[in-house]
């Protein structure tokens, strides 16, 4: 039953890449800047919602910390992203991948809620370490290489280190909690 | 003497660095700058007396934390925060938001 809910965790990060990847509407089959836009704005409120879950489940202070981390950070790149589409006039379009991503972040939240007490950190954490490394993947792949205006490729890849880093902190946190 | 600026005052920035001149005015003023989840330099050998003033460039907020020795609190995007080394020593500071993010001063 733990292996089944991980993989269902994991699978829903990945599809993450694979949705970026086979959802391709620009440049060379890439997203637009709009839909960039929506991807990007998408992917953080994701994150932010499920560090609010955690944030009221667990009890463990290493996982409080980072869910904290998450709801600050996406919250302020989120913010920025806004901000910047506001200032160049790009409307965020929805599209295939942040649809692909909202019913990836509804699974694993159906997931979340269902997991017991004693599930709930290494479920949470192990979805953070699988999104986070989907998210790494879809800038490098997809979201870079397709954004068109050039502040907006800018704020993407001024983003990338903190994407990494808050993957080296679930992993971290994940090995504290005995691995996957 | 520690405080935090507003990048997007000007103004009051430049208020702020005059009313700090007595303190600048001691020492020399050294710049750090926080981006890509990095201090920026890692390593500043400073004298006592010299003001460093942490600038935070990067999408994300941050610290500058040494035990209980140094503490900034939420150095926001676009905001500063500075420090005056008051004896010499070696300081290692970490951001407690992210772990890895580590910077030494040198101080002579």
């Amino acid at each position: 039953m733990k292996f089944a809910s991980t993989t269902i965790l994991t699978v829903s990060a990945v599809m993450f890449g694979v949705a970026c990847a086979q959802t391709g509407m620009s440049k060379a089959g890439g997203p637009n800047d709009p839909q960039i836009a929506h991807i990007v704005v998408t992917a953080n409120q994701i994150d932010i919602d499920a560090g609010k879950v955690a944030k009221s489940r667990s009890r463990n202070k290493e996982v409080q910390a980072f869910a904290d981390r998450m709801i600050e950070d996406h919250m302020a790149v989120n913010k920025q992203a806004s901000d910047l589409a506001k200032k160049l006039g790009v409307k965020p379009e929805d599209n295939a991948t942040s649809q692909s991503l909202a019913d990836g972040a509804r699974k694993n939240m159906d997931n979340l809620r269902k997991a017991a007490d004693g599930e709930f950190d290494k479920a949470y954490i192990n979805h953070e370490v699988a999104y986070h490394q989907a998210v790494l993947d879809a800038i490098d792949k997809t979201l870079v290489p397709s954004a068109q205006n050039a502040e907006l490729k800018g704020l993407i890849q001024k983003v990338r280190p903190a994407i990494a880093a808050h993957l080296d902190h679930a992993k971290m946190v994940q090995s504290k909690l005995g691995g996957m | 003497m520690h405080r935090h600026l507003d990048l997007g005052l000007p103004l009051l920035l430049g208020v702020a660095l005059a009313l700090s001149g007595d303190v600048i005015a001691a020492g020399k003023a050294r710049e750090i700058v926080i981006e890509g989840i990095k201090f920026v330099p890692d390593r500043v050998e400073i004298a006592v007396g010299d003001t460093i003033k942490w600038t935070n460039r990067d999408l994300v907020p941050h610290t500058v934390t040494q035990g209980s020795d140094i503490e900034s609190g939420t150095i926001d995007v676009n905001k500063q925060w500075e420090y005056v080394a008051r004896k010499k020593g070696e300081i290692d500071y970490i951001c407690r938001f992210h772990p890895g993010m580590v910077g030494k001063l040198v101080v002579k």
